[in-house]
């Protein structure tokens, strides 16, 4: 087959969180990373005769990290995460997904989201800002839809 | 006005419009249409004239005052003046449209369906 033509880079991602009133926020405008993974359950199993091992899979799970500039504007990432984590640690929040942008066509990923982790490395010397890492365990479905709006 | 077929699941605007729907997506411009056709998530459906279908070619001819020309039309047309005009009643039209509507989602080329 030829080479895609329609291969999409991450520069203009849209990036979603609810805030601790259950209104989604986009906070692109402080963050810069977000990794998605997806993965299903699987097993292997082996029989005498044959060489190679029967392989089983079944059930859905993501998790998702991303990287959060560590700002003080109260609407911004890292407010938003500490909030949820210091306030209401164990609630499901939503979090969307726009790839390439939110663009008519693009791919909206969508779904609860537990917070697992949130790091804030300090280091004396960096003059570089302070860039906090979170993440999340899917709570439920996660949805992958197209942009029509 | 064309309709599609939707293939993948379409977010409008937080309401999700679920695959295997059919819209018309008249909210978005031709080309915000033609990009959704790209992406594969909706595939535009077939209107062709009802004159083509089989066993239409009589319906289709008394249809034809009414306005009504392409199995879109028919479709969207008042079930009861259809029904009046064909001397039929209405859940005879009824039928009819359900006849056709599989061939509208049908996507085999038009001389392998029924």
């Amino acid at each position: 087959m030829a080479q895609t033509t329609t291969a999409v880079n991450a520069c203009d991602v849209v990036l979603q969180v609810d805030n601790a009133s259950g209104s989604l926020v986009d906070v692109s405008g402080s963050t810069n990373q977000a990794n998605l993974d997806l993965a299903a359950a699987s097993a292997e199993t082996n029989t005498f005769d044959g060489d190679w091992a029967i392989i089983k899979s079944c059930k859905k799970a993501a998790t998702l990290s991303m990287q959060a500039l560590y700002s003080v504007t109260e609407t911004e990432a890292l407010n938003i995460l500490m909030d949820w984590f210091f306030n209401s640690l164990g609630t499901s929040r939503t979090i969307q997904i726009d790839v390439p942008s939110s663009a008519v066509g693009g791919d909206r990923y969508s779904g609860e989201w537990t917070l697992e982790n949130l790091s804030v490395p300090l280091t004396a010397d960096d003059a570089g800002v302070i860039l906090a890492s979170a993440s999340f365990k899917n709570d439920g479905e996660l949805v992958r839809s197209t942009i029509a709006s | 006005m064309q309709t599609y077929l939707v293939l993948r699941d379409l977010d409008k605007g937080g309401v999700i419009i679920p695959a295997q729907s059919r819209t018309r997506l008249e909210w978005l411009s031709a080309e915000d249409q033609a990009k959704l056709v790209m992406v594969g998530a909706v595939r535009p459906l077939a209107s062709p004239p009802l004159t083509v279908l089989a066993g239409w070619k009589i319906r289709a001819e008394k249809l034809l005052p009414l306005g009504i020309e392409t199995l879109e039309q028919f479709l969207e047309a008042d079930v009861k003046q259809i029904a009046r005009v064909m001397r039929v009643k209405p859940v005879t039209v009824r039928r009819w449209r359900s006849e056709v509507e599989a061939w509208h989602t049908d996507d085999r080329p038009p001389e392998k369906r029924g």
